[in-house]
């Protein structure tokens, strides 16, 4: 793959997994004002609803999920790395931009694929969540392949860049 | 493969891994994809699935992003500097009163902040010019602050205790009222280190001179904020008004209120402060995802079990093993992170500690302060490295810098296990359950 094309898609996943990542802040603030408006409408109006709650946990996950790519890009992951930076250059690179996303491309490809099966299976059975909302789950468990598909497209990238920067030096 | 030996294999593996640099959570969710996979074929892979939505699709973990957003809008105003401006004029007459104001700072923030980490960051940016004013010892004051950082997660709300609470099954809105009294005892003992040791050697600090009394309070007026907010979430889970969710919601509604108005907190600081909340959030719960199904592998085998046996039968006086614990915890702080930590040996720990008798909120308090030691004692010192590198100090200078308040912390931590009623107390006047 030339490296023009790897640039361009460097390019197009920066800006869609920040799209994500900020689409996930905003959550957090509606999170904020969800719980808020329900304690108000405890005490002041008296009149509890469910839809605070279900809210809530709705944008818990999408959150979650939507960040993941965003948090792969800058690297953000908490790892152990007393050990790796003893070790000569090469091998620590190749642990660090191959191993590493591969183990990490395992893992959530089998997150973004059950995801994706678990979602389609809620589709298919039309299931709804268990509150008095009745929420229809499958738009809900939909983003939960979206946002691992998303950081295994990233995973991906950074082993194959991974592997040239082994080659170039 | 039986499932003891999945188990191990499974650790083992995840240990590996972890060692050749993997991040954490790769290295649990590989390792019990893989051991999974082979112990209980595809099935393993379906419960991997399910995973996400089960953890997340509920309102359990609600609290931690929300008050993790609350810490990073608080970092987006200047309440760090009132804070800490106001307890310098509080603390000016005496030996080391910077350092003493630094930790009194770091403690008043840590009422509103939920980690260590920004506590630190929010009080240094200011305190460290100060020392640089007033020629103080400048490893003393970053060991002061490095140290003192334990505060934020101790101060509820804290983003420690939330992950504890949920894995340790207790009630999160007592856990964060256990935590106020030891929070202070914490920042009273930290402030003696630097008073005895600049009284030894004013070259380390001197008083920073005379303020006047009028000047004293009327600078109290700076630090409403904080005031309002501490109140405002401790009040309302003290008093049973709102559960843990609802006071971080109603918190950042406040600060974001109180920053808009008051701090002129604009669109710009409050992206920064949602993305950083997005990245971080996510940052823990991919570990949580990953443990999860890593405690699902390991749990399946009868290893934790065993261990609360052996423990039964060495027939050792139930403190000597919450003394053993801690020992073990600081031990494993040095090389792995908190949260990890938490999430791999509270399931286990737990049940022994019931068995034992001994009450877990009193275990979250020790369990907290234990892991706050880990970040700051190298190799695996998060915040150790964050004081390093944002305030341009060589680890070497920091290491003489941190030792003293680190002894303390350690006695703290000793009294903390001597003495549960200081934990215990204060929640066991709380009037709610949450």
């Amino acid at each position: 793959m030339s490296q023009g094309i790897l640039d361009k898609t460097d390019r197009v996943l920066e800006r869609a997994s920040k799209v994500f990542a900020v689409l996930s802040g905003v959550m957090i603030l509606l999170m904020a004002f969800t719980a808020s408006y329900g304690v108000v409408r405890r005490y002041l109006f008296n009149s509890p609803e469910p839809y605070s709650y279900e809210l809530s946990t709705m944008f818990l996950l999408w959150t979650f999920v939507l960040a993941l790519a965003y948090l792969e890009k800058l690297d953000g992951h908490l790892r152990v790395d007393f050990f790796v930076v003893l070790l000569p250059k090469k091998i620590k690179l190749f642990l660090l931009n191959v191993i590493s996303p591969l183990t990490g491309l395992l893992f959530c490809s089998v997150l973004f694929w059950e995801g994706l099966r678990a979602a389609l299976y809620s589709l298919e059975i039309g299931e709804r969540s268990m509150s008095v909302w009745a929420v229809p789950l499958f738009p809900v468990k939909i983003i939960i392949p979206a946002g691992y598909g998303l950081l295994c497209i990233v995973l991906v990238l950074k082993i194959i860049r991974g592997f040239l920067s082994l080659r170039d030096k | 493969m039986d499932y003891n030996t999945a188990s191990l294999l499974c650790a083992g593996l995840m240990i590996f891994l972890l060692l050749i640099g993997v991040p954490i959570a790769y290295s649990l969710g590989f390792s019990s994809i893989v051991v999974g996979y082979f112990a209980f074929g595809s099935f393993a892979l379906q419960k991997a699935g399910w995973t996400t939505f089960q953890l997340l699709y509920n309102l359990t973990w609600t609290p931690l992003p929300l008050f993790t957003l609350m810490s990073f809008l608080i970092a987006e105003t200047q309440m760090g500097e009132h804070l800490f401006r106001t307890a310098r004029n509080w603390m000016s007459r005496l030996p080391g009163g910077l350092f003493v104001a630094g930790i009194f700072g770091e403690a008043g923030m840590a009422a509103a902040l939920g980690a260590s980490g920004p506590t630190i960051i929010a009080v240094g940016n200011v305190a460290v010019p100060e020392f640089r004013r007033y020629s103080y010892n400048k490893a003393l004051g970053l060991g002061a602050l490095t140290c003192g950082g334990v505060l934020g997660p101790l101060i509820p709300p804290s983003a420690t205790m939330i992950i504890f609470a949920i894995l340790a099954n207790v009630p999160l809105g007592r856990l964060f009222i256990a935590g106020v009294i030891p929070g202070i005892i914490l920042a009273l003992m930290l402030s003696i280190v630097p008073v005895v040791m600049c009284a030894k050697n004013p070259e380390l600090g001197r008083a920073a001179g005379k303020v006047s009394w009028r000047e004293r309070f009327s600078s109290l007026r700076l630090i409403w904020p904080i005031v309002l907010v501490m109140f405002g979430i401790l009040g309302s889970i003290y008093f049973g008004i709102a559960t843990p969710t609802e006071a971080g919601g109603v918190g950042c509604f406040i600060v974001l209120v109180v920053a808009v108005l008051f701090f002129d907190l604009r669109l710009k600081g409050l992206y920064r402060a949602i993305v950083k909340t997005a990245t971080l959030n996510a940052t823990i719960m991919i570990i949580l995802v990953g443990s999860s199904f890593f405690t699902y592998v390991f749990g399946s085998s009868t290893i934790a079990a065993s261990l609360s046996e052996l423990i039964a039968t060495m027939n050792l006086p139930p403190i000597a093993v919450i003394i053993a614990i801690m020992i073990f915890l600081l031990i494993l702080g040095c090389v792995i992170d908190g949260i990890t930590i938490m999430m791999l040996t509270v399931p286990i720990f737990i049940p022994i500690i019931t068995e034992l008798g001994f009450d877990p909120l009193w275990f979250g308090i020790l369990f907290v302060i234990n892991m706050e030691i880990a970040l700051i004692t190298p190799p695996m010192g998060i915040n150790f490295f964050l004081v390093r590198n944002s305030f341009d100090i060589s680890s070497m200078e920091l290491i003489k810098g941190v030792w003293p308040f680190l002894i303390m912390l350690v006695i703290f931590l000793a009294i903390t296990v001597a003495f549960p009623q200081l934990s215990l107390w204060l929640p066991g006047l709380m009037i709610g359950n949450s």
